[in-house]
């Protein structure tokens, strides 16, 4: 059994965090609770990924920088070839936007992702942004979840690729994915240890069940009933979720 | 890119600049507010003030806009600072450990709190800022956005106390002595409000 785990920030200089570091430290976290040494490395343009990551952050605003972060990272190759050996690879806001075969950047112009999602990308000409509410996931260990979406662009999905988060409260990218239309808009993209989603930020610490999907797709055995600050998370999410239907 | 010679610099608590030193005994705690003397040093000298008269009108703020005003309330000494943005976070955070240092007994409550569109609803800023560096230390949380300030804080490593949402409330619970209160704007003009305005 592998003794310790590497989780990356990628690039979060070249695009604009907004508290999403957040995302790689609860990960780093909840690993130390379970008996794993974990460690958040920040990868800079021109830096070494590592080539033990376990699980890949990447983040970030709609941003003029955006399109410079997608030509590195192809041009790098390293965060491809971490996909292929296996890393799990989380991307929020803008880091969904890269992971796609294509994105429009903030000028309108169509953009090449790093492709390691199926998804092509839609401009939607307006900035979707506010409070978002997903239903349960049982299948995936998820309860209701509260974030924050961000973004101009929606996404259309390639046969191989899912979406994760129905939203009932939120945009996210309408009711239609793979050709269905549902009830309720849809958000993210899944694809065996890749996941998107236009929220934004911090959306782990709010949702550690999440936090713990992605630990166990990099092997770690989660026992959250030691996680002491899990009954704060829940009164900040169930706060903000009441917020978000107009009942806060 | 290249970093530019500083024409203005602080070494061992002194400024120095062209005309060489100039000590400036200033009242205001932290690294932030002796950065802000040394612009407000270099601004009055550009315009013609000599550097002594400068740093003795400098040294007489004890106060901006409330921020780092002292109290007395009951047995506390409260002093205020506002943290709005992850930068101020993070110079709060280190005036946080230096008052720490000066006097051990001192105690830390921070406080964010939402109102209306009035801000305070965005509390992601908070991971942008190095808590971890408060790691082993207790500190209380107040306001209506207090769990999310202590979701963030137990996640550095830091012993969090619950607080009230009355920012005050949540003083009165810390022992007797000084106290070092951070707050967001809508937690800060609370405090102001009840203690007043300089």
């Amino acid at each position: 059994v592998k003794p310790s785990r590497t989780i990356v920030d990628l690039y979060p200089s070249l695009l604009q965090p907004e508290g999403d570091r957040g995302n790689p430290l609860v990960l780093a976290h909840r690993a130390q609770q379970y008996g794993i040494e974990a460690k958040v490395v920040t990868v800079e343009p021109g830096d070494h990924l590592p080539g033990d990551a376990d699980i890949i952050c990447l983040a970030g605003s709609d941003d003029i920088d955006l399109p410079v972060a997608a030509e590195r990272l192809r041009a790098d190759g390293a965060l491809a070839a971490a996909a292929s050996h296996g890393a799990v690879i989380f991307g929020v806001g803008a880091g969904f936007a890269l992971l796609a075969n294509s994105f429009f950047d903030v000028d309108g112009v169509e953009q090449e992702g790093v492709g390691l999602l199926d998804v092509e990308m839609r401009d939607t000409e307006r900035l979707i942004a506010g409070p978002v509410v997903s239903a349960a996931r049982p299948d995936l260990g998820l309860p209701e979840l509260s974030g924050y979406e961000y973004h101009r662009n929606t996404a259309i999905r390639g046969d191989g690729v899912q979406p994760w988060l129905q939203l009932t409260v939120g945009i996210g990218d309408g009711p239609r994915t793979n050709g269905v239309k549902s009830s309720k808009p849809w958000d993210g993209a899944w694809s065996g240890r890749v996941l998107g989603t236009w929220w934004h930020g911090p959306v782990l610490p709010r949702n550690p069940e999440l936090a713990d999907l992605l630990l166990r797709w990099a092997g770690v055995a989660v026992d959250p009933s030691g996680c002491a600050e899990d009954g704060i998370a829940q009164r900040v999410r169930g706060r903000r979720i009441a917020e978000a239907r107009g009942l806060g | 890119m290249a970093r530019m010679d500083p024409d203005w610099w602080w070494q061992d608590g002194v400024a120095v600049g062209p005309h060489g030193p100039t000590p400036i005994p200033s009242a205001l705690p932290g690294h932030a507010a002796q950065v802000n003397a040394l612009f407000a040093l270099a601004s009055a000298v550009a315009m013609g003030v000599t550097p002594s008269a400068a740093a003795t009108a400098i040294a007489r703020v004890e106060n901006v806009d409330g921020r780092y005003l002292p109290h007395s309330v009951g047995d506390h000494d409260v002093r205020v600072l506002l943290a709005k943005n992850p930068a101020s976070w993070t110079e709060s955070i280190t005036t946080l450990l230096e008052g720490k240092q000066d006097s051990p007994a001192r105690s830390a409550v921070l406080a964010m709190s939402a109102r209306g569109g009035g801000g305070g609803q965005d509390t992601a800023m908070l991971w942008d800022a190095p808590f971890e560096r408060l790691a082993g230390t207790t500190i209380t949380v107040a306001g209506s956005r207090r769990d999310e300030l202590a979701l963030r804080l137990a996640v550095a490593g830091v012993d969090v106390q619950r607080g009230d949402d009355d920012v005050m409330e949540a003083v009165r619970s810390r022992p007797a002595g000084p106290v070092d209160v951070v707050a967001n704007w809508p937690a800060f003009n609370a405090v102001l409000d009840h203690t007043g305005r300089g």
